[in-house]
């Protein structure tokens, strides 16, 4: 990776072409959650945009693995390694998807355990910690490539399904997906969102995927990748400094699509200015200064 | 934001234009996102980009079918302005519409006139009977000529034809359309190469602010580089033989 910046799962990823005009400035690039069977989503509205972040119910919408071959074919001189999203009802589902994934070239799979508003899969499935460890387990006997495991912060206690990640042989873990959340229109008397029920991302779930990372730190061997809330260079070093080896971001860049190469200039200037050489150093320093 | 319809106005039997108080500053060009709190959410070009805000519908399914039954007092929930708008200057404009695209492109012509520019306005329709926005084009002084392909009124043929005869005899510093597709591809085929051309294009519209990236096309988001494109960016990219 040329540097710490992933662009995450369901943001400017379900086509091609627009991944790899994100993928210039990326260290890594993430599809959109793929699986089984095409999928349209939810009906509109499936995104609430507010002060402090985007609430979204999008319903996993995708073209299904087969069809999604056509994109990643078009990803083969992608100037980034791309991460395979997937997401099934159970492991054999998911140890299929990741093979297909692994056929069509992607350096990792990331398992999305962790989507808060599709009923049948993504953190209904991720909640059970049992359910992980025979999932990861399942897709590490089926491919050779890295395996990420993508966690949900909708549980008292994540570390729990950090650790049962690491069992089963997960290579990382990525945290947060989205936040369970809910607005509601005065006018309509009802949800914002056709689904009711979404999840929160962008600057409000900052401290909470931090809060992740950082407990997470203290119980894993496995690196992390902190996502959630990121929209300044000074959000990256927090999440590097709570322990996480990389990042990935998402709602940040609808307003600027080259949001990475802004952020790389801020990490370096930073480092350049406390002596650092290596992002490694930075790396759970908030684990020592206590 | 919330809005009270104050006035629905019936275009044609399948068109209907809303208008409502909306005080945030559009361009011609743009559209937003509009919700009843019943049917689905959908994008639609402002019509009217003055003071008073405007959307102008055309029946074609459910949401749409939902939407003309509401009537003025009624709340509508809108969001944006999204999007590129047209270019409007003092300069020369051939402006050239299909079906619908009229509601996007008057109030550009409007505006342009308004400036001190020139425009020659086409507009094309099936037929004489889905006409519209003519009136309101003529009273603000814009020469306005009609295609309609069964001839029922002005220029038998496409709107594409009229607009070439236009270009062949005098000369313009932008042509602007939009439409179906298919007149926009045909568009940029004959007029891209020769003058500075910009098309309003359709897509699949969930987010709307550049997140979900349903409405891309050719690795541009339609809601945030577009919907107003230059054609010429597109055509290189493949755009035609798409
Ligand atoms: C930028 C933009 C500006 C538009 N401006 C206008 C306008 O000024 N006046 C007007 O009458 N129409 C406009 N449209 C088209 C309008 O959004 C669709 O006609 C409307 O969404 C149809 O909804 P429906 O449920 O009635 O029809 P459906 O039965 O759902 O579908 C009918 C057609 O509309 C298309 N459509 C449905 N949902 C969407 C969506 N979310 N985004 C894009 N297309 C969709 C479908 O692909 C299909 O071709 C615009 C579309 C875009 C993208
Ligand atoms: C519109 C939208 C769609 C998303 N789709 C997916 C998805 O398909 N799979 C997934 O694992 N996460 C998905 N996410 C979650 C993001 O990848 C990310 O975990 C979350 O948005 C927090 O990061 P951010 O604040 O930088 O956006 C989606 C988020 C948004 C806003
Ligand atoms: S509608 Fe979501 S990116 Fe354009």
């Amino acid at each position: 990776m040329k540097n710490p910046f992933i662009l995450a799962s369901g943001i400017l990823d379900t086509y091609a072409e627009t991944m790899l005009r994100v993928a210039e400035d990326a260290g890594a690039v993430v599809t959109k959650s793929i699986g089984m069977e095409e999928r349209k989503g939810y009906e509109n509205p499936v995104i609430f945009e507010f002060e402090h972040g985007v609430l979204n119910a999008m319903g996993l919408p995708n073209p299904g693995i087969e069809r999604f071959g056509e994109e990643m074919k078009k990803l083969r001189g992608c100037r980034a390694p791309v991460i395979g999203s997937i997401f099934g009802k159970n492991e054999k589902e998911f140890a299929h998807l990741a093979e297909r994934m692994e056929e069509y070239g992607a350096a990792a799979v990331e398992l999305n355990l962790s989507c808060p508003h599709a009923s049948g899969y993504g953190m209904e499935v991720g909640r059970d910690p049992a359910l992980v460890k025979a999932i990861v387990r399942a897709v590490k006997e089926a491919v050779q490539i890295p395996v990420f495991v993508k966690l949900t912060p909708n549980v008292s206690d994540i570390t729990v399904l950090g650790m049962a990640a690491e069992e089963a042989g997960a290579d990382a873990v990525v945290a947060i997906n989205t936040v369970r959340g809910l607005r509601i229109d005065l006018e309509f008397k009802r949800s914002v969102l056709t689904a009711g029920i979404g999840g929160y991302s962008g600057p409000g779930i900052l401290p909470i995927g931090l809060r992740c990372v950082f407990e997470l730190k203290k119980v894993l061997r496995v690196p992390i990748v902190g996502c959630g809330g990121i929209t300044t260079w000074e959000n990256v070093i927090e999440y590097l400094m709570a322990g996480a080896s990389a990042v990935e971001i998402g709602t940040a860049l609808r307003n600027d699509v080259r949001l990475f190469k802004n952020l790389g200039r801020g990490v370096k200037q930073y480092m350049k200015r406390k002596g650092y050489e290596r992002v490694e150093e930075v790396v759970a320093l908030a684990h020592q200064n206590r | 934001m919330h809005t009270r319809i104050v006035e629905v106005v019936e275009e044609n039997p399948a068109v209907k234009t809303f208008r409502f108080r909306y005080n945030v500053k559009v361009l011609p060009g743009q559209f937003c996102m509009v919700w009843d709190g019943a049917g689905e959410e959908v994008p639609m070009s402002f019509s009217y980009t003055g003071k008073i805000k405007g959307v102008t519908v055309k029946k074609v399914g459910k949401t749409t079918d939902l939407l003309h039954r509401r009537k003025p007092g009624e709340v509508l929930r809108i969001r944006g302005p999204f999007g590129t708008h047209y270019p409007v200057s003092s300069k020369k404009y051939l402006l050239v519409s299909g079906g619908t695209g009229i509601a996007s492109l008057a109030p550009a012509a409007e505006k342009i006139v308004g400036r001190g520019g020139k425009c020659r306005f086409v507009a094309g329709f099936r037929n004489a009977s889905e006409i519209f926005f003519i009136e309101r084009l003529r009273n603000a002084g814009i020469d306005v000529e009609i295609a309609t392909d069964d001839g029922s009124a002005g220029f038998r043929g496409f709107v594409t034809e009229l607009a070439g005869k236009l270009f062949a005899g005098e000369s313009f510093d932008y042509i602007i359309a939009c439409g179906p597709v298919q007149m926009l591809k045909e568009i940029g085929r004959r007029f891209a190469e020769k003058v500075e051309t910009y098309i309003s294009i359709e897509s699949l519209m969930k987010c709307g602010i550049g997140l979900c990236d349903s409405c891309s096309i050719l690795g541009y988001r339609v809601c945030r580089e577009g919907p107003v494109f230059r054609a010429g960016e597109l055509i290189e990219k493949g755009w035609l033989e798409e």
